[in-house]
């Protein structure tokens, strides 16, 4: 670090100016942001100061979580906002069949209704676009006022997190009945670190290969089934055994295989998560997460977690399925500690005729 | 370089210019717009987003919901 400084010293101002210009574009959302703060200090000097100091601030501060978002997941936030602010509208240039809606922001530094109405509109086009024509409504809503939540909590916008909590949920709710049964899961979801990871994950998927149906009421269905199923995952008690094996939708296939007993791993090893990624396999599941926590102190990791890395490899190795994702992470156990957890996305191959043989050669007494 | 979505946005100050550009700030101003959501009336003091569709002019109000919601293709035909 020193040596860094003594060298950006010896080259002198215009080293300086070359880190701007390359911060500047590797991250221009940061850089929107510091803008948008910047300029925020000048705010007294003029109405178009303080303008471009709120555009730039809400710009800033929605296009870097939206990018964070992505690179989490990606495709789940594929867009950054622009507000293009107008003074009047010609009508002739406008779509006749489109909607064009434009939002009013304060003129004031400091309004929590700017930023929280100006990602609320995003959201609606914003967040996993591919998908939200074939899901319900309250599922939409809670998805946005989720994601908005997230963007709130990342900021530490506390006095606009207050606003979304006591003005705009309960008015979404009350228009909507079911948007609090999603709100509440994908809170639950949220802190147990599979709502981004698992859900808009497969939601964005499920969008993706359905993109070119007619949206049906089915399709909201099996989207809500799934979150339901992935709700029970995330709030099932330590070695509880869940009852349902998976989703298995028409277009959502998934499981979780939980790898943590510590007897069963110390008698059998790795055989039984491979058989029952074959039971998987067999019964039509198309991806599984293999998950495993980690010790009981803070980023401790275990040997459940060795397991499921052990596991995610020789399920590659045997083309049984192909290995995706691996997230590590912190998010709270079932008793409120925080741990480690892993999660690795497997996608199963299909099974082929040469399985079926060594199946049938394996069972063959 | 991430592809940019334009979201239309009026600054406060330039509000009642753009109602009396697209020929509705009087009819804003007497109280004859209800919110294309909710249903409640609006008037430039409660006034949240506008919605142009053809010829069609719509307001929400300045709850957060109706914004979301008429953003979201929601909306009955108040006007």
């Amino acid at each position: 670090m020193t040596e860094t400084l003594q060298l950006l010293g010896s080259l002198g101002p215009w080293a300086l100016l070359v880190l701007v210009v390359v911060f500047a574009a590797t991250n221009p959302e940061k850089t929107e942001r510091l803008a948008g703060w910047a300029l925020g200090l000048f705010s007294w000097a003029g109405k178009g100061l303080r303008h471009r100091s709120i555009k730039a601030t809400i710009q800033g501060q929605i296009n870097t979580f939206a990018r964070s978002m992505d690179t989490e997941v990606e495709g789940c936030m594929p867009f950054n906002m622009r507000l293009d602010f107008v003074t009047e509208v010609d009508r002739a240039e406008l779509e006749p069949t489109e909607q064009t809606v434009i939002v009013r922001i304060r003129d004031r530094l400091h309004d929590d209704r700017n930023i929280v109405h100006a990602m609320l509109a995003f959201c609606t086009v914003g967040v996993v676009p591919q998908a939200r024509c074939f899901l319900q409504d309250a599922m939409n809503s809670a998805i946005d006022l989720t994601i908005t939540r997230k963007l709130l909590n990342t900021q530490k916008h506390y006095s606009a997190l207050h606003y979304l909590y006591n003005e705009v949920v309960p008015a979404c709710s009350q228009a909507k009945p079911d948007l609090d049964r999603f709100c509440r899961m994908f809170d639950t979801l949220d802190e147990d670190g599979l709502f981004t990871r698992v859900v808009l994950a497969e939601v964005r998927d499920f969008g993706a290969r359905i993109e070119t149906r007619y949206p049906e009421e089915s399709h909201g269905v099996e989207a809500a089934q799934f979150v339901d199923y992935v709700h029970d995952v995330g709030t099932r008690e330590a070695h509880e055994y869940s009852a349902a094996v998976g989703h298995l939708g028409r277009y959502i296939r998934t499981a979780f295989v939980f790898i943590g007993i510590g007897g069963k791993m110390a008698v059998a090893g790795e055989t039984p998560y491979i058989n029952h990624l074959r039971r998987l396999r067999d019964m039509g599941y198309e991806k599984a997460y293999l998950a495993a926590r980690g010790g009981s102190q803070r980023g401790e990791t275990s040997a459940s977690m060795e397991m499921a890395q052990y596991v995610a490899n020789l399920a590659q190795s045997t083309t049984l399925a192909t290995r995706g994702r691996t997230m590590h992470y912190s998010a709270t156990d079932p008793e409120g500690r925080s741990r480690e957890h892993i999660l690795i996305e497997m996608t199963i191959n299909p099974i082929t005729r040469s399985d079926s043989t060594q199946q049938a050669l394996f069972l063959t007494p | 370089m991430r592809k940019r979505l334009r979201l239309k946005a009026v600054w406060d100050s330039d509000l009642e210019g753009l109602l009396r550009n697209l020929g509705v700030l009087q009819s804003l101003v007497v109280g004859e717009f209800a919110c294309a959501v909710c249903g409640c009336g609006v008037d430039i003091g409660n006034l949240g987003a506008i919605v142009l569709q053809g010829e069609e002019v719509k307001v929400t109000c300045v709850e957060a919901s109706c914004i979301r919601g008429v953003s979201s293709g929601e909306g009955t035909t108040h006007d």
